[in-house]
């Protein structure tokens, strides 16, 4: 039995779904969106297409049957993601991250969470619902969110929720969360914040997850981030002042760094053909430009033997990122968010920065006419893609952290992914790299453990 | 009218064909390329599922969908055309069907449709939706057709219909002014692009149509004699694409309104424009 890249019948079926849903309903709309210099607004002018897609059952795509979703694996949900990334990665991202918002829930809530929260999800009637998903913190001393798993409580995750009769009392900042400030941005239907409920422990006991539901008192949305690329996407900045929500919306308790970590181990497959997504996009548009485009003389300059191998070279990591993105999606749909990390954090990284070199390879195809911004799209494609590798577990940040965490484990196969093995990823790979080298804390730490 | 009285038997004949905006000529002998052809459900006829689905959606029933094949058609098409709202498709795979012989194809088509209304459905059909017209050898014929061998009204190019009790009432747009035609029941409607827009399927509704019963048929059992009755009247001498070279002109000029007028010039010099 020969290993099978071959779509069935009804994963060709979905993508032409998927494909007609974006050149239809996406592509005209995309445009003035990205342009509005506002970015509230444009994420605004997608709305209708989001009603859309709620509709088609493309956002609760993933979702399991029994609550009302569509019952979709990785790979299926992947064949579709491609199709509607290669048009706007904006609203893919939006219709998407309820997968990521809820996957909190999905992996780690009790049978009553997930009727509660996966069932008001996939059915709603006015087809607007959103989940965003919060737990990157602004900037500063501390802030930011990289060493999430750090062992010190004063450091990793700020934002903070105290247990008070019955009810956790939320105080801190997010900055970064998608699709967490709602159309009004008065907030998304619900929000999964990552915080910690326990003030005196580490990254690695401290953090948990709590679904904020939209009209929580307390909780306040700052304007969007006016960002370069991906401006279809809403990214928010959110402040938490006393804002209480009941114990019951707790989720995962103590295993707040496995949800983020298994959260980007969702989404490294999901990003990797978003990066092939976008990448595509700019060899299609190229490979035509080249076929018609002459630069002066007498024919199209695709007969130049430079163009020519650099549309081969451009192809072939297109096709390779793809495939790299399908299998690490059946690694998870064979063993979900046990043992995919290493696989999905190579995916994220490898298609993320090929990807970007694709684009700017298309531009020096194309030559300085890439850089009309009016007549052509790669000034867009650009923009979006550069946001890959920095963002959803920055590349340098967390993803080759999170790889080498695995790695650095005795237990670890390196023919593992090749052989369709389960790799063991737990606490005890996390953390890595979190305590500082800088000189002065090394002695410090040293002189405290004398 | 089905035992209820009041829901609606509707078939729906389909074609899928060649995807003609994809479909490139063979360089040596400016023939259509089939054997790297994409195929899709033809339009016009997504617009009749798309009004059987609307008037099921109003008055109940069933839909079956009718399709005279050559070979089987891919597969991810038949889950789309039943995703779309077919509850069963039936597929007559016929040699006749790459003919082009709208005469050969509405005879085996009306012979199926009496077949599979009388044996597997056990149904009269209370209305036969078709496309006006199919988009690769747009003929337009098949349609009327199938009414004359099922000796029903035929109603053409309908941009609007609503059934009331046993009677369908159709709109036909045709220039300036609108057509208004009433028929008693059975009837075959044709109906175009300016009838509806087919909505996009849920997705789950494409996820679950494998579901759905295909059903193949052979024309060897087809009654009244279809095969005898279905001799091609037509021979297809062969289908080529006009040559058209590139000419790759520059058209030159002081300032965008002089490049403009000597434009137009050439054009109408080349016979592209009229005057």
């Amino acid at each position: 039995m020969p290993i099978d890249f071959t779509l069935t019948p009804e994963q060709k079926a979905l993508q032409k779904l998927a494909r007609e849903f974006a050149q239809d309903i996406v592509q005209p709309l995309v445009r003035a969106a990205d342009a509005e210099p506002d970015p509230q607004k444009g994420f605004q002018m997608m709305k209708p297409a989001y009603e859309q897609a709620y509709e088609l059952g493309l956002v609760t795509a993933g979702f399991p049957r029994e609550f009302g979703g569509g019952g979709l694996g990785m790979t299926d949900l992947l064949i579709a993601h491609e199709e509607i990334c290669a048009v706007d990665c904006g609203i893919a991202f939006i219709i998407g991250v309820q997968g990521l918002g809820l996957f909190p829930v999905m992996a780690y809530g009790t049978a009553e969470q997930k009727k509660r929260f996966l069932g008001e999800a996939c059915n709603d009637p006015t087809h607007t619902y959103q989940c965003g998903y919060a737990i990157s913190e602004p900037a500063g001393m501390p802030g930011g969110t990289a060493n999430f798993d750090h062992p010190s409580p004063q450091a990793g995750i700020q934002t903070t929720a105290d247990l008070v009769n019955g009810e956790y009392v939320i105080n801190g900042r997010k900055f970064w969360p998608t699709s967490s400030a709602g159309w009004d941005m008065k907030g998304a239907t619900m929000n999964s914040v990552v915080v910690r409920t326990d003030r005196t422990k580490g990254g690695l006991e401290g953090l948990s997850v709590l679904m904020v539901p939209r009209g929580t008192p307390g909780v306040r949305y700052e304007p969007n981030i006016d960002k370069m690329g991906m401006r279809i996407n809403q990214n928010c900045d959110i402040v938490y002042e006393n804002a209480r929500v009941p114990a019951e919306n707790l989720v995962g308790p103590g295993n707040g760094e496995l949800v983020v970590n298994n959260g980007f181990t969702f989404t490294g497959p999901w990003i990797g053909i978003a990066a092939t997504a976008v990448a595509r996009a700019a060899y299609e548009y190229v490979l035509k430009w080249s076929k018609t485009y002459t630069a002066g003389g007498t024919d199209p300059i695709i007969y130049h033997q430079n163009v020519g191998y650099m549309l081969g070279d451009i192809a072939m990591r297109v096709e390779a990122c793809r495939y790299l993105s399908w299998k690490a999606a059946h690694y998870l749909d064979t063993y979900g968010f046990d043992g995919a990390q290493g696989l999905s954090a190579m995916t994220k990284v490898f298609t993320s920065e090929t990807c970007v070199q694709v684009v700017y390879d298309c531009m020096r195809v194309m030559g300085c006419n890439a850089y009309d911004r009016a007549a052509h799209p790669l000034d867009k494609l650009m923009r979006d893609m550069l946001g890959f590798p920095i963002f959803d577990g920055g590349n340098m940040g967390m993803q080759r952290r999170r790889l080498w965490g695995l790695m650095a484990d005795e237990r670890f196969d390196p023919r593992a992914y090749a052989n369709c093995d389960r790799v063991h990823f737990g606490k005890e790979n996390e953390g890595i790299g979190t305590v500082t080298t800088r000189p002065e804390a090394v002695r410090e730490l040293a002189t405290a453990g004398r | 009218m089905t035992e209820a009285g009041s829901e609606l038997a509707i078939a729906v004949c389909i074609k899928f064909t060649v995807d003609v905006n994809r479909l490139r000529p063979d360089p040596a002998t400016a023939a259509p390329d089939l054997g790297h052809a994409h195929y899709r459900i033809n339009d016009f006829d997504e617009n009749a599922l798309e009004e059987a689905v609307r008037l099921k959606e109003r008055h109940g029933g069933r839909i079956v969908g009718v399709s005279l094949v050559e070979r089987e058609p891919p597969r991810e098409l038949l889950l789309r055309a039943l995703a779309a709202g077919l509850d069963a498709l039936y597929l007559v795979p016929h040699a006749a069907a790459a003919s082009g012989d709208a005469f050969v194809t509405a005879t085996i088509l009306a012979a199926a449709l009496e077949e599979i209304g009388a044996v597997y459905e056990m149904v009269s059909w209370d209305l036969v939706l078709c496309g006006d017209a199919s988009c690769d050898t747009y003929d337009g014929q098949v349609g009327p057709r199938v009414a004359e061998a099922l000796g029903i009204v035929p109603i053409t190019y309908a941009t609007r219909l609503d059934v009331r009790d046993d009677t369908i009432v159709a709109e036909r747009t045709i220039e300036d002014y609108v057509h208004v035609v009433e028929a008693t029941l059975p009837a075959l409607v044709t109906v175009g692009s300016e009838t509806n827009k087919p909505r996009l399927p849920h997705l789950r509704q494409i996820m679950d149509a494998g579901r759905k019963p295909i059903v193949r048929l052979t024309t060897a059992g087809l009654g009244r004699g279809a095969l005898d009755r279905a001799r091609a009247t037509l021979e297809l001498l062969g289908v080529t694409a006009p040559p058209s070279a590139r000419r790759r002109m520059v058209v030159g000029g002081n300032g965008p309104d002089d490049v403009a007028r000597k434009l137009v010039r050439q054009l109408q010099s080349d016979g592209e424009l009229t005057q």
